[in-house]
């Protein structure tokens, strides 16, 4: 995710991290069509559930904060980027799918991680959502971790 | 009766060891300590608990997302799904490890006191 010098208003990291937890959520629900493999459907389950508890709480934040997400160019790219992800992973399948899947959940992790870190939180103004943020980040690690675990099991096949 | 002054002495004397033996002997009642474990930032918190058999410990879970406490070995217990905000109650039995089984690069001991 090539990150900007443009600094986002919290409306904007609002929408960039809905549109992230959403764009995951899909991906795994994909998974969960076109998975049989135990470990890659705990991981996606796992998925839908932290990223929809994610979404919940910072929708209700945002509610309570009477702020409206804004789309940015962050999460247009976001977006787009996913979209092009979601073509490769749909046309793959088996062994094959699961692989690229998990790749893809290790590699998202990473760069949602970086712009959680280095962008998002240093970023936002408001100190509740600065907190939402800071409370996600070890989610999103222990998610980068959990893919790492699943990726080990599919190396070299 | 002839009760000479040594086997006088000796009779208290071994009165006295039987009082100090009998009140060894006795078993101090225990009293079952309570500890706290943490589910914050995806960890356990603290991620080994020294406790003896029939304390208890308090798993809360302070995460945004559910997590759960499972036995690692044979999942022999479980905590089932705790939401954030709830808590469970664990009496100590043995030693174990223990993780979450949705999130499993969290992992956490209990070690039994000797």
């Amino acid at each position: 995710m090539a990150q900007s010098s443009k600094s986002l208003a919290d409306p904007e990291i609002a929408s960039v991290a809905v549109v992230a937890n959403q764009i995951d959520i899909k991906a795994a629900q994909l998974a969960q069509q076109k998975s049989t493999d135990p470990s890659i459907l705990a991981f996606a389950k796992t998925m839908i559930n932290d990223h929809q508890s994610v979404i919940d709480q910072a929708s209700a934040l945002v509610k309570k904060l009477g702020v409206t997400p804004k789309d940015n160019y962050l999460s247009k790219q976001l977006s787009a980027q996913a979209e092009k992800t979601a073509k490769i992973l749909s046309s793959k399948s088996g062994k094959e799918f699961d692989k690229a899947y998990v790749d893809n959940e290790v590699a998202y992790h990473k760069a949602v991680i970086a712009a959680v870190n280095d962008k998002l939180i240093p970023e936002t103004q408001n100190k509740e959502l600065k907190e939402l943020l800071q409370s996600v980040a070890p989610v999103l690690k222990a998610h980068l971790e959990h893919a790492q675990m699943v990726q080990q099991k599919f190396s070299g096949k | 009766m002839k009760i000479s002054t040594l086997s006088g002495g000796n009779s208290i004397m071994m009165l006295f060891l039987l009082i100090i033996i009998s009140a060894c002997s006795e078993k101090i009642p225990y009293h079952p300590r309570q500890y706290t474990v943490t589910l914050k930032e995806m960890q356990f918190k603290p991620v080994i608990t020294t406790a003896s058999e029939g304390d208890t410990i308090i798993f809360i879970n302070h995460d945004i997302v559910v997590h759960n406490v499972t036995e690692a070995a044979h999942r022999e217990w479980t905590s089932s799904n705790l939401p954030p905000g709830q808590s469970w109650k664990f009496i100590v039995k043995s030693s174990a490890e223990y993780y979450c089984t949705i999130h499993p690069v969290m992992k956490g001991t209990i070690v039994l006191k000797r």
